[in-house]
């Protein structure tokens, strides 16, 4: 089991490291944040005061240098437009976000195995019906769209829930709905796919011919062998949150850390776009690893210290393997 | 959800006593062309410590007809006739639900193919004791001891270090000699076991085939043997039921069967068996190939692959006929058949 | 299930402490709740010429010595009662001697030359400095607790003016910014939860009138539809930078800002590098179509670079007709001049500076083209924007037209001029030497000859060079619930004072 976590962590590293590197010199190379920070006619002097006292007058290459210079000794540099440490911001408005996320996708993730499981006993059923359209319906509007709708039909329009902020138990509504759509769209179909799959499986029959109840057989036998290749897809959707994040916290004012990562794009911000966005590579690369060591847990064949045999019978075995999950994190709005 | 135990009084534990008697049974299948039967009419009887074996080529409903009794067909798939009675409970007349009760205690089911019947997330300790714990209410740790001792009855060595194992980590021989401990896991009287040995190598067959003729004996059940293997049928069957297309062509004693067959179909079988070949070989030689559902002629269904084959063969369907000595035969012209 | 049970986990991690922050909405007599577009980064009073924080701090949490009445475009005392030149470069301010900050530190000529230094002479890169003051420096010497004189470098009528832009804060560290500072004001800063909330307390020892509510409570939220949607609700009293089509409705009041759109020409590129080139895009543009049909009449053709109401504005100027065969015949004259004319030109935009920009240069991208232009149009994000609109400019590009927003809002034309028409101002592309006398020796003016003078170059720039093509003058929309009272003016986006604010009832 460590040799396998050593080497998820160090294929996981990579692409973490790359990401930040992309992230710091993307936001570099298209925006001077002198321009930004000072005023429309400040002098020449001041620019070059400020692009100097910043060292953005210094070559890529020693920028970066200092930065990781810094980021090793924890030192993530402070904020221009706050002049607060940029780790202090990122760490601040991280909570917010997990929560926001932890709730839709335990929310998604609940919904769609309960719709799931339900549209593949009874296929064309009232459940079945209502996935395909809301999977369909998650495929094409936009988190902005559907958030203005939102607040318009449910907040003005009907007055059932506050349009933004972050108020009591209400106001978690609106911006979890939007963000709730897409992961279950997606999710539903999986689970509702994989237990169709797995349902029609022998060993449910099997597990039938023991005498086990119905229930018995969706959750102990179908849901389980289904759970693995829901459980990747989930964890990509978890990933895939923060862009949706980005919209939902900057249009319902949520403090979190898709706002700050977007509102830092807007500014060049760049240490606290890279302090957010390395906060953000890491945690999900703690989620993928999680997310590995839950499928390790789900299904004894993908242990990697387990005997495996190879006949030509387990190609036929319709396991997905844990796939490589990429952290992609959007660097424009 | 835990059913209660069953607590029918057991028949005497000797043997030839009727365990199963299946009466006219109709399967259909639900399907884009229509409904189609799958199984027509189909009867047969099930003693116990004896083995009768169910005969055919694939897709001739003998699975099928396996599936029914155990209640555990595909939803496309009704029971529209017929009684499957069991102990003196017609299981037919009962609900999914109220059958619950009969899986397992009363009746198990052998898969052919022990890899994909195994549930690959669970420890076959797991899946062993699972029976237990849905029939007799037992605890994790009991059910595991149990499963221990289940292995050890079907001859899985090192059983303590192996309960925790899962599927893919044991060899085909010994997935099947799990599979047939689950099955045998609560004494049932009807055992039915189907092609338990097909995906397994000669050697590994004959072993398996022993373990079942010593759990027979052991514990006096009847056992439904499904498959379409004749030197199988000719070792370890008592009586045989032939069947074609949907339809039981001809039952009897495996000997007399064999000896003699009455019915042009099973002599075609027989014929097609060259004398050197063991266990194993496909049915493969006889000219033509089996009707498909959506297209079983109204009269006699071997019509179209049948050398004796006359008008009225086309226009009447012949009906299984007892002749008072054990055997039956559905055929306008068995008697003719000697002279061929 | 394990998946359930990994994420509930996550949610168990992280309590509830965003839900525990307290409630947002709730209507309560002795709170005026505001809605901003975007939080702001500080509260620092030398960078109180930011938008975003002028918002919130001017004459709210602090105030200058002198203000300026955005209606009127009269200085009027506030901390100073009085000031006057006492010399060529000499300004002498007399203060207030009954003013404390609000943590009790007295308010006086120390404090006001503090401030100023602060402002002006440090290295901190105060907002206001760029703003206003440039590079160069002002002396201060405190000759009493309520005398304050400024020497300035050179001769500068107009710096009682720039003095109102800067806002006293209490001393404190003169090397670092303060995000939370102590002012004078009627309110001062109470609780900041960053992210999400910022409330303004009534400052008990205000030695002014009390204001009317106890309490000023600020959100924010970047898209207007919200901003709009709070006041309909009533979670908010008035919403900030709202569009016509928000949706605020009848809650909407609509106000002049001040502000003019214009095309800004890159004037030594061909083929903007010919006059007659510059001119027919005037004459292309139908400005009232513009106004009426993207603004509904809600903003008028522009017709100079600064609005009535400004020193040096110019009112015998009228917008440009829309005259596309003057147009074409100019187009035409070039051309057979020599002028390449086929060469593109680009409308380069800021994305969402201001409602319906892209539809805007959708339009002049057309109307442009039936001059027989050959148009292209660029929407960049703001950071790539600026790097159009502010030297060092991109010139590998051809021909440039950018769109600009500018708004006069020192009420004076040489804080317009100096940034946008001087031939080395920081976003003019081009320009000539006359002109630059004439604005340099409007700037040394004071009284009438000040508004004669910048009038005459304004008019000179318009016949002579065409740097511009001005468009329309904007308005903007607030958001008003029926609670309150407020009459918006033309500095609201940039300086709302709370004291204005009154209950309806």
């Amino acid at each position: 089991m460590l040799t396998f976590l050593r080497r998820r962590i160090v294929s996981s590293a990579l692409p973490l490291l790359v990401v930040v590197l992309g992230v710091f010199a993307l936001a570099r190379l298209t925006g001077n944040p002198a321009s930004l920070y000072l005023p429309l006619n400040a002098t020449a002097e001041m620019r070059a005061n400020f692009t100097a006292k910043y060292g953005f007058d210094d070559p890529l290459l020693v920028q970066m240098a200092h930065y990781f210079g810094g980021v090793l000794r924890l030192d993530f540099g402070e904020s221009l437009r706050t002049g607060e440490p940029a780790a202090a911001m990122a760490l601040r408005a991280f909570p917010a976000t997990l929560q926001l996320a932890g709730t839709t996708m335990l929310l998604a993730v609940v919904l769609a195995v309960i719709v799931g499981c339900w549209a593949a006993l009874k296929p064309n059923g009232v459940a079945d019906r209502i996935s395909s359209f809301v999977s369909m319906a998650a495929a094409s509007v936009p988190d902005f769209w559907l958030a203005i709708m939102g607040i318009l039909v449910f907040a003005i329009t009907l007055g059932w829930v506050p349009t933004s902020g972050v108020g009591g138990a209400t106001s978690w509504i609106l911006p979890i709905a939007t963000l709730l759509l897409r992961p279950f769209g997606v999710l539903v179909q999986i689970v509702r796919g994989a237990m169709v799959s797995s349902l029609s499986e022998p060993y449910i029959k099997l597990a039938r011919s023991k005498g086990a109840s119905e229930f018995r057989v969706v959750t102990r036998h179908a849901l389980r062998n289904a759970a693995a290749p829901a459980l990747t897809v989930a964890g990509d959707l978890t990933v895939s949150l923060v862009n949706g994040a980005v919209v939902v916290e900057s249009i319902f004012g949520w403090p979190g850390i898709g706002k700050l990562m977007i509102d830092s794009i807007l500014q060049r911000d760049f240490a606290v776009l890279q302090a957010a966005v390395l906060l953000t590579a890491v945690s999900i690369f703690i989620l993928n690893i999680l997310i590995d060591l839950g499928y390790a847990g789900l299904d004894a064949r993908v242990r990697p210290a387990g005997r495996r045999k190879k006949s030509s019978r387990a190609a036929s075995v319709v396991v997905a393997e844990p796939k490589e999950r990429k952290i992609h994190v959007q660097t424009t709005p | 959800m835990r059913t209660a135990t069953v607590s029918v009084p057991r028949a005497s534990m000797i043997d030839d006593d009727v365990v199963l008697t299946v009466t006219g049974l109709n399967v259909d299948l639900r399907t884009p062309k229509g409904v189609l039967r799958a199984v027509n009419d189909v009867s047969f009887e099930a003693l116990s410590g004896r083995t009768l074996a169910l005969l055919g080529e694939s897709g001739c409903g003998k699975s099928m007809t396996a599936k029914a009794v155990a209640g555990l067909l595909d939803p496309v798939a009704d029971v529209t006739g017929g009684t499957v009675v069991l102990g003196g409970t017609d299981l037919a007349a009962l609900t999914p639900k109220e059958r619950l009760a009969y899986a397992g205690p009363e009746l198990g089911i052998v898969f052919q193919d022990a890899l994909t019947a195994l549930n690959p997330v669970y420890t076959v300790g797991t899946q062993l004791g699972e029976a237990f714990r849905i029939h007799e209410g037992l605890s994790a740790k009991a059910a595991k001891v149990k499963a221990i001792e289940l292995m050890r009855r079907v001859g899985i060595p090192e059983p303590e270090s192996r309960v925790d194992s899962f599927p893919h980590q044991f060899s085909g021989g010994m997935r099947q000699r799990i599979l047939i401990a689950m099955a045998v896991a609560l004494n049932p009287r009807l055992l039915i076991a189907d092609e338990p040995t097909t995906a397994l190598d000669v050697t590994v067959q004959a072993q398996i085939m022993k373990l079942l003729r010593d759990l027979r004996t052991e514990s006096h059940m009847a056992v439904v043997l499904i498959t379409h293997d004749l030197a199988l049928v000719a070792e370890e069957a008592d009586t045989v039921a032939v069947m074609y297309a949907g339809n039981v062509v001809e039952t009897g004693p495996v000997k007399e069967v064999f000896g003699t067959p009455h019915h042009p179909y099973t002599r075609g079988l027989l014929d097609s068996v060259p004398a050197d070949v063991g266990r194993g070989q496909d049915l493969t030689s006889i000219a033509g190939s089996p009707p498909e559902l959506h297209r079983i002629p109204d009269g006699c269904v071997y019509q179209s692959r049948c050398p004796l084959v006359q008008d009225i063969c086309r226009a009447i369907r012949p009906t299984l006929e007892p002749d008072g000595a054990g055997r039956a035969v559905a055929c306008h012209f068995s008697e003719e058949l000697d002279n061929v | 299930m394990t998946i359930a049970l990994a994420t509930g986990s996550v949610l168990a991690l992280t309590g509830c402490s965003v839900a525990n922050t307290g409630t947002s909405s709730g209507a309560d007599a002795d709170t005026v709740r505001i809605v901003l577009p975007i939080e702001p980064t500080t509260l620092e009073p030398c960078d109180a010429t930011l938008s975003s924080t002028g918002v919130v701090v001017r004459s709210n949490t602090t105030e200058p010595l002198i203000e300026r009445d955005p209606t009127s475009g009269d200085l009027e005392p506030l901390l100073a009662t009085e000031w006057e030149a006492t010399g060529d470069t000499e300004w002498t301010f007399t203060l207030r001697d009954d003013v404390t900050f609000s943590d009790g530190t007295p308010f006086n000529a120390e404090a006001a030359a503090f401030a100023i230094d602060r402002a002006v002479n440090s290295d901190l890169g105060c907002d206001v400095e760029g703003q206003m003051f440039g590079d160069a420096d002002v002396a201060l010497e405190v000759v009493d607790d309520t005398t304050l004189k400024i020497t300035t470098e050179a001769p500068d009528p107009v710096l009682p003016l720039r003095i109102s832009f800067i806002e006293i804060g209490a001393p404190t560290d003169a090397s670092a910014k303060v995000r939370e500072p102590i002012g004078t004001g009627p309110y001062s800063v109470g609780q900041w939860d960053a992210g999400s909330k910022l409330t303004l307390n009534a400052n008990e020892t205000y030695w002014g009138d009390a204001p009317a509510f106890a309490t000023a409570e600020y959100q924010w939220r970047s898209e207007g539809t919200v901003r709009a949607a709070m006041v309909t609700r009533g979670e908010a009293d008035l919403a900030l930078s709202l569009s016509a089509d928000d949706g605020a409705g009848d809650l909407g009041l609509n106000y002049p800002n001040n502000e003019t759109v214009a095309l800004r020409f890159s004037g030594d590129i061909a083929p903007l590098n010919d006059i007659r080139v510059r001119q027919a895009i005037n004459y292309a543009i139908d400005r009232t179509g513009i106004t009426d049909s993207l603004y509904a009449g809600a903003s008028v053709p522009a017709d100079q670079l600064v609005p009535p109401g400004v020193v040096g504005y110019n009112d015998s100027l009228k917008p440009w007709e829309f005259d596309l065969a003057k147009a074409k015949d100019l187009v035409d004259a070039a051309k057979a001049d020599g002028v390449p004319v086929d060469e593109k030109i680009t409308i380069v935009a800021r994305a969402d500076q201001f409602p319906k920009i892209a539809q805007m240069t959708e339009v002049l991208q057309e109307q442009l083209g039936q001059a027989g232009l050959n148009i292209e149009v660029k929407i960049a994000e703001t950071s790539v924007g600026l790097q159009y609109q502010v030297r060092p400019f991109v010139l590998d590009e051809g021909a440039i037209a950018m769109i600009v927003q500018h708004g006069n809002q020192a009420g004076d034309a040489s804080f317009s001029t100096d940034s946008y028409m001087t031939s080395q101002a920081q976003m003019s592309m081009f320009g000539s030497p006359e002109f630059d006398a004439l604005l340099a020796d409007a700037a040394t003016k004071t009284g009438d000859d000040r508004q004669v003078a910048f009038a005459d170059a304004l008019a000179y720039e318009r016949d002579n060079l065409v740097q511009f093509a001005y468009i329309a003058r904007m308005s903007g929309v607030i958001g008003k619930s029926a609670a309150v009272n407020y009459e918006p003016n033309s500095l609201s986006g940039d300086e709302l004072r709370l004291a204005e604010i009154t209950p309806a009832s």
